[in-house]
């Protein structure tokens, strides 16, 4: 029976713009708008998106690093948005984040031993003896040796930077992992080991993960389930292979046809990529996706499509289809 | 063809408080007028170190030239003093389009103020200047009107900025551009864009590249021809369609292994790339190569070509 | 923490830092071992008939107004100079690394009161400020320490909401609170560790600063008072024995000067050592 790990419902996350002076809300980024997910456990749930989509506010938001302007998240079926600090804390052992920037999310005056503890000191679920043995299994499985506890984060390469942040997530026993780009700024050979290490980490530990990326490729790889982001809002979900061989929505259709690709060298594509992401501040009124979309009509531009279920386990969001 | 640029035996080496890097190991590299040439590396593999080189920027403590020439036009760049440099190689003959338009661009003044100091420098009169910046800014796709060039940098998106550094780096008119890894920070469907205009400005100006980048399919979106580099050394150049269907070096094909596949596995590279202070001798690739065996590392495999402008350095060819 | 070596090394090629950093050295000596040190312990005893004698071997720098012993008097007038300045540094710390360290971090309406209100002080002259409170309650050297306290925790607390702040944001102090760490553990643990450099060199610079602030207030005549061997007491009792009695007020403006500038001295030296490192370190 495959229980639903994660559920968000309508969620929003706006940041307002202050205005200099007088200080009147002028203006809105709305940078998650409406956003209805449904994670099983054990699954891979991918989202892509490119920049402005707001994928990683998303996570961020899910995370509670920032609290939603609106809708609810449901883990493991309790809601955990809007939860008072003492409660989350007990939330945060189970959902993690893994940053863009690994070697960032360490202290850079802390030895690494001592920032892979910490998780532990805080939530204190292990005696101390308990904490060092922890801190070394977990550094085995992600591949690293037991005496870099002693080494500083900037003397670790980024592929190694990315182990440790994974091992310092994996010593509070997680149920729920988020990756934000987790492969962006490696070299593709790096990328090949931490991606099999990640998916042995998810056979070996039960664990359930959300991958954001904006590299179309990779998430094609390791996710099943896949929602592409533009502005805000899921335009396409669905099983990730039926996604890439039949794309339904214009954006998705677009970034595939944006992928450089080696088979297709000198090949001029049909789909002419025209414009760029608007500014997050000024959406296009009705559907974000309009002004760019090859067969956008009138209705697009007035009124905002909802997601919707077209076949079996395909959602998208727009009014030709 | 006439040759361009021809890099010749170059050796770099830093010098650290850990001891000395051995970044480049006799490199050779020809780029013909015309072409874009893309340098394919990993971390670590020396091609931000050669664009450097090229240029003659090489910081020189802790950097120094071991061994090596860099031709361009009948010259060698690295016997030409820093003023002869500046008047006629750096931002004239040889221009370069940086990593990270932000960190490059001056946040202090205006888009339009920081091209024009480009024109200052080159002599031109004031009609030529506002005439081939209307020019370039449409053929780069970005409103030509006034509003764009009274902008700040950090006022655009990075695809915009990055195409008014490609505008900066054609204004000079120059023989050879080179661009190091523009796309990197950009969205995908920002760097189809900018691939596209790439490859149509390259015929239009008449200007060849050297396009730096760690990612092969990239490079066979934009490039004639394909160099690849590992740890400082060059193990396999080839044309691009020649490099894919034939490609030799087991490098290489562990590179094109690595590439995210449809099949669903997932391959990669053992081990690590070495350490350059004490690098692998002879090919530096052989530690972490099937086909390793004593020759490779007693002395190092010259470049051998195996059909018409595909060298490779390797004693395994089937 | 990280090898101390390479940073070492760097100081003791600037010349001048190690200077400074031997003349604190013998200044902390010598107020230690001031009993053993002076000729004389009885620097309070009046001798009318020893007085202004210039310097001789028997009394090496010569006599004051009346008739003690001047090198005696400066040996013991250390003590004094030491205590005033830890003292007086050490409760602006006390005062001023926790105000900045919360309002940095939380930067909310508590933090915009400490700001207003570190701005205020800041906006006075240090020295009238000092000056003011010091002539307002009764002059003694308890209150030109809590005078110069009073006026120095600012400069702490800015250097400190500033680090705090620009910490607030990082990325790896957002991990810390997505790990669940409460605040006051990240400001003790993460923010705090990271600050001291900056309050050290602050902390140094300052006592060259607060002992001639003090050494002026001495001088006024609102901070130590007689029979004290505090040096700038010392300044004004010599004063109007100029410029006959030339020794009387050599000495003491001598020692200040040499004290104040071996620690800014020492604090530039400390400074060109760590902060360049901490910007490449700390990546």
């Amino acid at each position: 029976m495959e229980n639903i790990i994660l559920k968000t419902e309508n969620l929003k996350k706006y940041f307002p713009i202050k205005k200099t002076f007088l200080k009147r809300r002028a203006n809105c980024v709305k940078a998650v708008d409406g956003v209805d997910l449904e994670l099983k456990e054990g699954g891979i749930l991918g989202i892509v998106g490119e920049s402005g989509s707001g994928k990683t506010t998303l996570a961020k938001t899910i995370l509670g690093i920032y609290r939603p302007s609106e809708g609810e998240v449901y883990f493991k079926g309790d809601k955990i948005s809007n939860l008072p600090p003492n409660r989350m804390k007990a939330i945060r052992r189970e959902i993690q984040y893994v940053y863009q920037n690994p070697g960032a999310s360490f202290d850079p005056w802390w030895r690494v031993g001592r920032s892979l503890e910490e998780p532990l000191k805080i939530h204190q679920t292990l005696p101390e003896q308990g904490m060092k043995k922890k801190v070394k299994d977990v550094l085995k499985s992600v591949g690293l040796e037991e005496d870099h506890i002693f080494r500083y984060p900037h003397e670790f390469s980024g592929g190694q930077q990315r182990r440790l942040a994974l091992a310092r997530i994996l010593v509070l026993s997680p149920s729920l992992i988020i990756f934000d780009e987790p492969t962006s700024g490696l070299d593709v050979s790096i990328q090949a080991t931490i991606l099999k290490l990640l998916k042995k980490l998810r056979n070996d530990f039960g664990l359930t993960y959300i991958f954001i990326s904006h590299d179309l490729e990779v998430v094609r790889l390791m996710s099943d389930k896949i929602a592409v982001m533009y502005l805000g809002t899921i335009v396409e979900y669905g099983n990730t292979e039926a996604v890439f061989m039949n794309p339904k929505h214009s954006y998705t259709q677009l970034l595939l046809a944006a992928l450089p690709k080696i088979k297709d060298q000198y090949i001029e594509k049909d789909i002419l990529i025209q414009g760029e992401v608007p500014d997050p501040v000024n959406l296009p009124s009705g559907c974000r996706f309009w002004p760019r979309c090859p067969m956008a009509s009138e209705i697009c531009s007035n009124k905002s499509p909802a997601l919707e279920t077209i076949e079996d386990g395909r959602k998208i969001s727009c009014h030709q289809i | 063809m006439t040759k361009l640029l021809e890099v010749e035996n170059l050796s770099v080496n830093f010098d650290t408080d850990r001891g000395t890097v051995q970044a480049l190991d006799k490199v050779r590299l020809t780029l013909n007028e015309g072409e874009v040439v893309a340098l394919v590396g990993e971390s670590g593999s020396g091609k931000t170190t050669l664009g450097r080189a090229i240029l003659n920027v090489i910081p020189s403590p802790p950097g120094k030239v071991v061994e090596g020439r860099v031709f361009f036009q009948d010259r060698n760049i690295l016997e030409m003093g820093e003023k002869e440099c500046n008047a006629l190689i750096r931002g004239k003959a040889i221009t370069l389009i940086p990593q990270d338009p932000f960190g490059s661009a001056n946040p202090l003044f205006t888009i339009g103020t920081q091209l024009r100091d480009f024109f200052k420098t080159s002599g031109n009169t004031e009609d030529e200047m506002n005439k081939r910046m209307e020019t370039l800014l449409r053929q780069l796709l970005l409103p030509s009107d006034v509003n764009l060039l009274r902008k700040y940098p950090h006022e655009l998106s990075g695809g915009q900025l990055q195409r008014i550094m490609i505008a900066s780096s054609l204004l000079p008119n120059p023989s050879l551009i080179i661009a190091d890894e523009p796309t990197t920070s950009l969205d995908v469907t920002v760097e189809a864009q900018i691939l596209r205009l790439i490859r149509l400005l390259v015929k239009e100006h008449d200007a060849s590249v050297l396009y730096i980048t760690h990612n092969l399919a990239v490079a066979s979106r934009v490039s004639h021809k394909i160099t690849v580099m590992y740890a400082g050394q060059v193990m396999e150049s080839a044309i691009t369609p020649t490099f894919f269907a034939n490609t030799a070096h087991p490098y290489s094909k562990k590179l094109l292994e690595c590439l995210p596949n449809p099949t669903g596995e997932i391959k990669d590279i053992g081990g690590t790339v070495p350490n350059l202070i004490d690098p692998p001798k002879g090919c530096r690739f052989h530690p972490r190569c099937e086909y390793g065996e004593t020759k490779c590392y007693q002395e190092r495999p010259m470049p051998i070509e195996i059909e018409p402008e595909h060298w490779v350095s390797c004693y395994h060819l089937n | 923490m990280i090898s101390y070596m390479p940073w070492v090394r760097q100081f003791l090629r600037d010349r001048l830092a190690v200077l400074g950093f031997f003349i604190i050295l013998l200044l902390i000596l010598v107020a230690i071992f001031a009993p053993y040190l002076a000729p004389t312990t009885a620097i309070y005893d009046v001798n009318l008939s020893e007085r202004l004698q210039p310097p001789t071997s028997k009394h090496l720098l010569g006599t004051d107004s009346q008739g003690r012993d001047i090198l005696s008097r400066m040996i013991y007038g250390t003590r004094i100079t030491i205590i005033i300045a830890v003292i007086a540094i050490g409760a602006s710390l006390f005062i001023g690394v926790p105000l900045g360290l919360i309002a940095g971090y939380f930067g909310n309406w508590f933090s915009e009161v400490i700001q207003r209100v570190s701005d205020i002080f800041l906006s006075i002259p240090q020295l009238i400020l000092a000056i003011a409170i010091a002539a307002v309650l009764k002059p003694s050297i308890t209150t030109a320490i809590l005078a110069l306290s009073i006026t120095y925790w600012p400069w702490f607390s800015r250097l400190v909401y500033a680090q705090a702040r620009s910490l607030r944001i990082t990325t790896f102090i957002e991990a810390t609170q997505a790990l669940g760490a409460s605040s006051p553990r990240i400001i003790f643990f993460h923010v705090l560790p990271n600050v001291i450099t900056p309050i050290i060199i602050r902390s140094t610079i300052g006592m060259g600063y607060t002992i001639l602030t003090a050494a002026t207030l001495g001088f006024l005549g609102v901070g130590a008072q007689p029979p004290s061997p505090e040096w700038g007491l010392a300044l004004a009792e010599a004063r109007e024995y100029l410029p006959k009695a030339w020794w009387f007020a050599l000495f003491p403006g001598l020692a200040i000067f040499t004290v104040v500038l071996a620690f800014n001295m020492f604090g530039d030296g400390l400074r060109d050592v760590i902060d360049p490192r901490l910007r490449i370190s700390g990546k």
